[in-house]
């Protein structure tokens, strides 16, 4: 479903900060991959190229049979199938929960409000803040922003939903109810690629966990092997730090 | 928060009760000062002060009234017949009078006094000398009137001598103006016959007299009175005085009529323009300050749009760095004039292209502040660039800015007030207007800066209500 293929990004006006070292990954459809790995490796940045929310300074990818990088694609529509969640939420503060989740369905796919709405309140019931519709995104805590957030991408009726850390942000207790969400999201069967410190959720619900440092994917496989018998000596140090 | 809204709603409340309050006081004052005013009677005058107060006020005389006053006082036996209250609240001296009839004496004499300068004229010219000149005309013939004078008969007459008491025990004099007017009115036909007359007899042979020759002036200046005052002097003590200067000047700044519309209509009609010019610049001024904004972000977060960017740093140069003035004058008399658009349109145009310029600074701080997440978040939907800025950035920065905004539109709404030098009928050429016609400064120029000042008060509170609706169901 998306094929990466020798991508590197580097910021900074003379591209002094390498961040991705050539990157060649392949996710397939149902899949569900867990980003693991130190501060700067440059997870998020890969999550954030994969849609295009940071341009990649060379290399391809691959969304089913199309070229994102290719400057002539048609980004916006691409990215319609690919739901993205992040640490901070960012909710649309200035609108409702109905219409944070409402605007986009409307807009780009020429919703009706009264469908978008009866598809939003059934998204607000998986999410389970059926009853919080009319609140404003101030007025909800961590999770419940994060689990609109969720609903949000969701209404797009996405192929592959892009995970940006999604439980950082959050306070301990707050981070069990969007992990139960999103493990619903995946026994349903959606494609997941979710860069996360949660090593619980990554062995529960991963089928692959990649783990990144210093640019690359210096180890993938499934959960398995990664948690139980890692290979990477880096992989080892990381997992031993955190568990 | 809370408490400080409080707290100013109080003091707004301190501030319009205290205003109100020193209104009804010194309204009351002015009824009071004027009621006591009324009822109190004038004492009696005795001959003496009244012989005085005349003397006195004879010496602060104007020369043309004090030469009336001097001579009717020398002809008069001042004799006191009774001393009344007035109606306004004015002494009356009944005088008899005895003075001359100067009508009588002209005209009978006239045909004596023209034939004397057509002597003198010709006298010279037949020595070959040149015309006599006006000056030795007039003496020539006043002298003669004179002599008449003295001969003639007397005249008695009853005339008023008005005292009013200005102040307790503070009298001051004031000549009737039947009395001036007798001496006036015989004055002016004196003109007209003298004007009128065409020929005179000269050693019994009639001669013609042309107009407009010296010596018909020189008669008509041994008559001349130069002008005096004929208005009633104000008999108030000061502050009422004062108040009724207060009342005068206000009715005549603003309630006296000129072709049947009072005068605060130049006000009321500049209102009208000022609003129409404000709002419509601001509107202008909104859509060129957020397109400039939004392309100038675009430009540095993105470093699209270069051309975009370069013609808009350009425009922001020219407007923050001219005078607002000169920019009017400019795209008034040098663009929009010969190209046969109006003062009022020319000025909308230049104020909105002014407005725009700032507006787009107070806009791009707007955007700068709405957190980036935001315009992520949009784009990761599918939103494009310009949708994500139209629906989620600009209303998130709208709101952010609006205190800013407001405080522009302020200013917009004062500045607009040097339209009135390409002509525009604005407040302020209403309050001009006034000030050119009736020559007084205070009360047009302090109205117009009341009107302005509660149109700003006017528009903050609109713009507080605006934040308050915008803010509801929002913590941001």
């Amino acid at each position: 479903m998306i094929t990466v293929k020798n991508l590197y990004k580097n910021f900074g006006e003379n591209d002094e900060i390498k961040v991705l070292l050539g990157i060649d990954e392949h996710i397939e459809k149902g899949e569900k991959v867990v980003i693991i790995g130190p501060s700067g490796g440059g997870k998020s940045t890969f999550l954030r190229c994969l849609n295009r929310l940071e341009e990649p300074t060379s290399g391809e990818i691959w969304f089913g049979d199309e070229c994102i990088t290719d400057k002539k694609c048609n980004i916006n529509k691409l990215r319609m199938k690919m739901g993205m969640v992040f640490q901070h939420f960012n909710l649309f503060p200035h609108k409702s929960v109905m219409e944070n989740i409402t605007l986009a369905p409307i807009k780009l796919l020429g919703m009706s409000k009264e469908e978008a709405e009866k598809e939003a309140a059934e998204l607000l019931g998986m999410v389970g803040l059926a009853d919080r519709a009319d609140a404003y995104p101030s007025q909800l805590s961590g999770g419940q922003k994060q689990r609109v957030a969720i609903a949000r991408a969701l209404a797009m009726k996405p192929d592959v939903m892009l995970f940006d850390e999604p439980t950082s942000a959050l306070d301990p207790e707050l981070v069990g109810e969007v992990l139960n969400v999103m493990k619903k999201l995946a026994n349903d069967g959606m494609t997941m690629v979710c860069v996360t410190h949660e090593m619980g959720f990554a062995r529960e619900v991963g089928t692959r966990v990649l783990f990144m440092c210093d640019g690359k994917i210096a180890e993938s496989g499934t959960p398995e092997e990664i948690f139980t018998n890692p290979q990477n000596p880096r992989t080892k140090q990381f997992l031993q730090s955190i568990l | 928060m809370n408490n400080k809204k409080k707290k100013k709603l109080i003091t707004t409340k301190r501030v319009v009760l205290s205003a109100l309050v020193l209104g009804v006081v010194i309204f009351a004052l002015y009824v009071a000062i004027s009621q006591s005013l009324a009822s109190r009677v004038s004492r009696e005058l005795t001959v003496e002060e009244a012989q005085k107060i005349v003397d006195e006020r004879i010496a602060t005389l104007p020369k043309a009234q004090a030469d009336i006053a001097v001579f009717m006082t020398q002809n008069m036996s001042v004799d006191v017949k009774s001393v009344e209250p007035g109606e306004d609240k004015s002494l009356v001296l009944d005088c008899d009078v005895v003075t001359y009839d100067i009508y009588d004496v002209v005209e009978e004499n006239l045909d004596k006094y023209l034939s004397l300068a057509y002597k003198l004229d010709h006298e010279r010219i037949e020595k070959g000398l040149p015309k006599a000149n006006s000056t030795v005309v007039r003496l020539n013939i006043k002298a003669e009137v004179n002599k008449d004078f003295e001969a003639a008969k007397r005249l008695e007459k009853n005339i008023k001598l008005r005292i009013y008491e200005i102040a307790d025990n503070e009298f001051s004099l004031y000549l009737s103006d039947e009395v001036i007017d007798s001496l006036y009115g015989n004055y002016k036909k004196t003109i007209a016959l003298v004007n009128n007359s065409e020929t005179c007899t000269v050693d019994g042979e009639e001669v013609t007299i042309k107009n407009n020759i010296p010596y018909k002036t020189g008669i008509i200046e041994c008559f001349t009175l130069n002008n005096y005052d004929s208005k009633k002097p104000d008999t108030s003590i000061p502050e009422v005085k004062w108040l009724n200067s207060v009342k005068n000047e206000f009715v005549r700044n603003f309630l006296d009529r000129d072709d049947g519309r009072p005068r605060y209509m130049y006000i009321v009609d500049g209102l009208k323009n000022t609003i129409l010019v404000t709002l419509a610049a601001l509107l202008i001024g909104i859509v060129i300050g957020f397109i400039v904004a939004v392309i100038r972000v675009t430009n540095e977060t993105t470093g699209a749009l270069d051309f975009g960017a370069w013609i808009c740093k350009i425009y922001l140069s020219i407007m923050r760095g001219t005078p607002l003035m000169i920019q009017l004058l400019i795209i008034y008399f040098v663009i929009l004039l010969p190209a046969g658009v109006g003062s009022i349109p020319s000025a909308i145009v230049c104020f909105g292209l002014n407005s725009g310029a700032y507006v787009s600074e107070i806009v791009r701080g707007g955007i700068m502040s709405v957190d980036k997440g935001q315009m992520e978040a949009g784009r990761s939907l599918g939103f494009t660039y310009i949708q994500t800025m139209y629906h989620i950035v600009l209303p998130q920065a709208f709101k952010a800015v609006l205190p800013s905004l407001a405080n522009e539109f302020i200013t917009l709404l004062k500045e607009t007030s040097v339209a009135f030098y390409i002509g525009v009928a604005d407040l302020t050429l209403g309050g001009l207007k006034i000030r050119s016609i009736t020559y007084s400064s205070f009360m047009p120029l302090v109205a117009i800066a009341i009107v302005y000042l509660i149109l700003v008060l006017g528009l903050s509170k609109l713009v507080e209500l605006l934040e308050r609706r915008l803010r509801k169901g929002d913590n941001r």
